[in-house]
């Protein structure tokens, strides 16, 4: 059988790992950025950030950023195709969103 | 002024809340390995203790190595690693502290512990069948004594079930978040 295309969604601490890194940061900038993001709402624990970044790495959705500082942490940053898989949960969430409160409405109304 | 205290614990989300009342108390886990615990006089509360199985052995692990870096960047201390289990602290005026906040780590996190277990029941099980056949040879050659023919196969198959009962109760937890993940994203 042939694999399907379709992508799946991104999980929450992903979405949120790629919209911080469009700017340079390290691992407790992320956190404390994802945290800001979601009004508290989301708290990346060090592991599953830790586990995130590994697998962002690997899938060149991001990569390592080296600055003029010589600070002892790592920094990373999106990549080109990172932006790109952005942009389509972007579109997939808006077809969620755009679907839900259409049936939602109707069915108030 | 440091304290060592020996204890020995076989599940270790009690051994986290002792480590954390401890805390609590205003006694600081700062170096761990095995039994023996050592403690510093803090401010109470001052730290969150938690207890990671990771997924290699040893503080000498470079992969371990690596982690634990990534660690201190983010706030988060090592006090010691022991074979896979490391135990990690964080200021509480930081705001909580949970090591995995995502359901598929923690599906990962629990395959991992309930395989190590159920693997450690399986090697001391094949212990006792070995056991129990010397057992068997030594009755039929007449040799009759307490302590190997009861005393070791008995302490045996106390642990192996008691590696069994722990590798049990993570795959049941696992297959709880299993569960969850067919519903909520992972």
């Amino acid at each position: 059988m042939p694999e399907s295309n379709e992508r799946g969604a991104l999980t929450e601490a992903v979405y949120y790992i790629l919209l911080s890194l469009y700017h340079p940061m390290h691992g407790y900038g992320i956190m404390q950025n994802v945290n800001m993001l979601s009004h508290n709402r989301v708290n990346l624990g060090p592991g599953t950030l830790y586990g995130a970044i590994n697998t962002l790495l690997e899938k060149h959705l991001i990569e390592s950023f080296s600055s003029d500082d010589k600070s002892r942490k790592k920094e990373y940053i999106i990549t080109t195709l990172g932006k790109q898989t952005v942009i389509s949960e972007i579109e997939r969430l808006n077809e969620l969103i755009i679907n839900g409160t259409q049936i939602v409405k109707e069915d108030v109304e | 002024m440091k304290h060592t205290t020996f204890k020995f614990f076989y599940n270790y989300e009690k051994e986290e809340r002792w480590i954390n009342s401890m805390s609590t108390k205003g006694m600081a886990l700062v170096d761990y390995y095995w039994t023996r615990y050592v403690f510093e006089e803090e401010t109470p509360g001052k730290y969150i203790y938690k207890i990671e199985f990771l997924d290699k052995m040893g503080s000498k692990n470079i992969e371990n190595i690596a982690y634990v870096t990534f660690l201190e960047d983010v706030g988060v201390e090592c006090v010691g690693i022991y074979m896979h289990w490391a135990t990690l602290r964080k200021e509480a005026k930081d705001g909580p502290f949970d090591i995995y906040t995502d359901l598929s780590s923690r599906i990962k996190g629990c395959r991992k512990m309930s395989k190590w277990w159920l693997s450690l029941a399986a090697f001391e099980g094949a212990i006792e069948v070995y056991e129990l056949i010397l057992t068997g040879i030594r009755i039929s050659n007449g040799n009759i004594s307490i302590l190997p023919m009861i005393i070791f196969p008995s302490v045996i198959m106390a642990f192996t079930i008691l590696f069994f009962s722990l590798g049990w109760t993570a795959r049941t937890k696992l297959k709880e978040l299993i569960k969850e993940s067919k519903i909520y994203e992972a």
